[in-house]
């Protein structure tokens, strides 16, 4: 099991209900662990729509994760 | 000066027009985007905009990088709103300083166009039916998200999954089936409507009516309103094997 840190943002965090959480998981991927969450909190939304942020910067679903990692998941951007 | 900023509070151009001063430049491109009293046909009140700052600086940042590079131009300056916005107030500026216009207009595009895209801010929209969405999300997050339907062969078999049911039938279509046949919620998809009834927040509801169109009607309503996991009986009550 690996500690992480979740921060949600926008529909993400209306839907989680949170800002963010540490999560105890046996999840080896940021896709593994979305799943995991989406299942948790029922999450409307698939990560092909979505990209994810591991320590600050802009990442791969299929990276990784270790213990202490920060992760975000970013829902389609709508700025300007 | 930062190539990219956000601002928490409504700000003047001004400030950052003048820091892009540069002799060398014979030409100056802006944008300035506003908050619009309308998207796609619904009327909007106010917006909300949210940013994952420490990654939307570094794309910003880099975005600018890009542009400067691009194009040759001498500085480029955006700031972007974050937080409460009315209608008519700024919500992004770009500004750019270079030797000359076509650059100048080039650069500028290119960025207002990039960060549109790639930097992570999200806009709520607040609209005049007390309504409220995330701009690019919800249709997303009805198209790529949980099926609507499920399909079961008994309301014994939904139950056994972890669903409550919640029939939407109205009262007298009820009254003409047994009753006692269905366990869970009553809600008369009139009285929904009427908004005398809701559904507590938080569940896993199985939707269920006669032949599963009210229901699929009803659960799109209802996941676009903070019920993520609502599902509707696919066929409704005829479907059932029993």
């Amino acid at each position: 099991m690996k500690s992480i840190e979740v921060h949600y943002y926008a529909i993400l965090r209306d839907q989680a209900g949170r800002r963010m959480e540490r999560v105890e998981t046996g999840a080896a991927t940021a896709a593994e662990l979305f799943d995991e969450l989406r299942a948790r909190h029922g999450l409307a939304l698939s990560r092909d729509a979505m990209r994810v942020a591991i320590n600050e910067e802009f990442g791969d679903w299929e990276h990784p994760l270790e213990t202490g990692d920060r992760v975000v998941f970013i829902p389609p951007v709508a700025g300007g | 000066m930062r190539g990219f900023s956000f601002s928490a509070a409504p700000f003047s151009p001004d400030a950052f027009r003048t820091a892009l001063a540069d002799p060398a430049c014979g030409g100056y491109a802006s944008f300035e985007g506003w908050v619009r009293d309308h998207n796609e046909g619904r009327r909007v009140l106010r917006l909300e905009y949210e940013a994952y700052e420490t990654l939307a600086i570094k794309e910003g940042e880099r975005i600018v990088a890009e542009a400067l590079e691009r194009f040759g131009v001498r500085r480029i300056a955006c700031v972007h709103r974050t937080g409460d916005l009315a209608v008519g107030e700024l919500a992004v500026w770009v500004g750019v300083a270079a030797a000359h216009r076509d650059e100048a207009f080039a650069a500028c595009r290119y960025v207002i166009d990039e960060v549109k895209h790639r930097v992570p801010i999200w806009k709520k929209e607040h609209y005049s039916d007390g309504d409220s969405g995330w701009v690019n999300c919800e249709r997303c997050a009805t198209a790529h998200a949980e099926p609507l339907e499920l399909e079961f062969a008994t309301l014994a078999a939904a139950r056994a999954a972890g669903y409550e049911l919640v029939d939407v039938r109205e009262r007298w279509e009820r009254d003409a089936d047994p009753p006692g046949l269905m366990p869970g919620l009553h809600l008369p998809l009139s009285e929904y409507a009427a908004g005398r009834s809701e559904l507590p927040a938080g569940g896993r509801y199985l939707i269920v009516c006669a032949h599963g169109v009210r229901s699929l009607a009803l659960t799109e309503e209802l996941r676009a309103h903070g019920h993520p996991a609502v599902y509707s009986l696919r066929g409704g009550l005829a479907a059932l094997r029993v």
